[in-house]
């Protein structure tokens, strides 16, 4: 693994995996979620670079602006920004890994975010879209309630004095501006047709949509939209050997 | 200020992200902040960034990472789970290395308090230490404040005759509890007194901060002195409690609340005491003394929780 800074004024953060044994063609470009949902599949990203590193696979993951380890501080990010950060991040791997194909591997927001990029002219001829929302309204309204209920439950054991509001513009302590909101509603896992090949990665608790491509049941429920679930770490190894698997069967 | 990330430890396993100031004064002592609980280095909204760069401005090096196991550091290849004080001492000696530091202070958050204690604890290169929400000890007026604020507050009295309903009817506990998740033990009393009393003797800085999430356990602002008396007169000391705080300084006003304490207490107890003197050990902190003096205050018997966070 290496870490390393890329993008303009090297601004942005990422950490390379390089493959076990002979590279494939193909390489793949991480995703993340964003917010409390970037933290908790933090420690599992990880993990599953390693799995598809030793089945041959180059991948890079990164932290778009103004979230973990990218330069900005600024956190008032923008869509406009964050399909930057990946068009960045698709060519820097492309470069170093010489693979010939990129695979966008989205995790949730990182999904659509994903799809956005490669309908904005990002280069990827394969995507895998993991627990895709089917729209960011529904995505960003299901951290919304979680936000609701997780100050709920914690206020009931402060005194009143003490109990903690959220904040507008904020979702569970991360800033969240009304111009990102109103830009990320309307993203969907549309792939373009530029993407030749297209996998839904579903997990076990994850709702039914139809969409094109091919659909790849995971064998863990994911506990997205379940409050209890904020505070802690997802990492099902066997999740990862699945997605691992799958790519290894179905990408050169 | 300048960010670098750097690989260090056994097979280089570990990693982290150092801020360098404009200026780097190697006779400065660097800050380690290790990561809390399961969130990886960058801490729970980016606290961790945002301390560093902070500490940066001040002219610190320091140095967030991850432990073993957590975020991008790998596991040690025995299968084992790792250790918090050899994962920081591997940090230090890469420092060393390097030619940043040769003294440190480690800065830590709840299981990262917990990491930045096990490591005074043993390593006499730790100058300083800042425990944010760290170990937690009942006194008898936290016992009461706390069951003042039960009584004076039907709600809490409708959730736990709520619970008591529950449980009497054989409901498994279902309810959410943020305090529910347990990422270290903390040592008995007497372990934290002796510990306490062996900083003090090696002329340690210290700085403490509670803030008001664990109500049931610290919620009042001498509570430490209450229960460590000769800390209140040790004047390298910095107490600190923040009761509209939250565990994971949830908005930003609590995050800059936090940064503005810590630089003052930097600013007031490094920067200002280096300009007059070396800091220096005056004991090793290898000393196994387990034995306190006699005149530590006996420990009250309140039945207490251990700390769960």
């Amino acid at each position: 693994m290496e870490p390393l800074y890329f993008g303009p004024g090297g601004r942005l953060f990422g950490l390379r995996s390089e493959p076990i044994g002979p590279a494939r063609k193909t390489a793949i470009l991480i995703c993340h979620s964003w917010g409390v949902e970037y933290m908790r599949s933090y420690r599992a990203l990880f993990l599953l670079a390693q799995q598809l590193g030793a089945r041959g696979f180059e991948t890079l993951r990164f932290d778009y602006s103004g979230t973990g380890d990218a330069a900005e501080m600024n956190e008032d990010a923008t869509l406009e920004r964050w399909v930057e950060d990946i068009r960045c991040a698709a060519d820097e791997l492309r470069a170093l890994s010489g693979a010939d194909h990129i695979c966008l591997l989205g995790l949730r927001l990182g999904a659509l975010l994903a799809m956005r990029a490669a309908s904005s002219g990002v280069q990827a001829e394969a995507a895998a879209l993991w627990d895709a929302p089917e729209s960011g309204r529904r995505w960003i309204g299901e951290l919304q309630e979680l936000d609701r209920l997780h100050y709920a439950h914690k206020n009931r054991y402060l005194p009143p004095k003490l109990a903690l509001q959220p904040l507008p513009g904020e979702i569970l302590g991360r800033r969240w501006p009304e111009e990102l909101d109103a830009s990320v509603s309307p993203l969907t896992p549309l792939a373009p047709h530029s993407v030749a090949q297209l996998f839904h990665l579903r997990s076990a608790d994850a709702i039914e949509m139809s969409l094109d491509g091919e659909a790849i049941k995971l064998p863990d429920p994911a506990h997205w939209n379940d409050v209890t679930w904020i505070t802690r770490p997802w990492i099902p190894a066997s999740t990862q050997r699945v997605i691992a698997d799958a790519l290894a069967e179905r990408l050169q | 200020m300048k960010e670098r990330a750097i690989q260090f430890g056994p097979e280089r396993r570990l990693i982290g992200i150092l801020s360098l100031p404009e200026t780097v004064d190697p006779s400065l002592p660097a800050i380690i902040v290790p990561n809390t609980g399961v969130e990886h280095r960058v801490g729970p909204n980016r606290l961790h960034i945002r301390l560093c760069r902070a500490f940066a401005r001040l002219g610190f090096v320091s140095l967030r990472m991850d432990m073993s196991g957590m975020g991008d550091s790998g596991l040690p290849p025995d299968g084992g789970r790792g250790d918090p004080v050899s994962d920081m001492q591997a940090a230090m000696e890469q420092l060393q290395r390097m030619k940043l530091a040769s003294k440190f202070i480690p800065v830590g958050l709840c299981s990262g308090g917990n990491d930045a204690h096990l490591l005074a604890r043993v390593d006499d290169r730790v100058v300083a230490a800042a425990f944010i929400d760290h170990y937690q000890y009942r006194t008898p007026r936290a016992f009461f404040i706390q069951l003042a604020q039960k009584l004076s507050d039907p709600r809490r009295i409708g959730n736990f005759l709520r619970r008591k309903w529950a449980e009497l009817s054989g409901k498994p506990r279902t309810e959410y509890d943020p305090n529910l998740v347990n990422f270290f033990e903390q040592p008995s009393r007497g372990q934290f007194l002796g510990d306490l009393e062996r900083f003090m003797r090696r002329r340690m800085a210290l700085f403490f901060l509670y803030t008001g999430e664990n109500q049931n356990v610290y919620n009042y602002a001498d509570q430490l002195y209450d229960v460590c008396p000769r800390l209140r007169d040790y004047p390298l000391q910095s107490l600190h409690y923040v009761p509209r705080c939250d565990h994971t300084f949830t908005h930003e006003e609590m995050r800059a609340q936090l940064i503005a304490v810590l630089e003052r207490w930097l600013t007031t107890h490094i920067l200002k005491r280096e300009d007059e003197d070396e800091i220096d050990v005056v004991e090793s902190a290898n000393d196994p003394g387990g034995d306190l003096p006699q005149d530590f205050p006996a420990f009250s018997p309140l039945p207490g929780k251990m700390l769960s966070r």
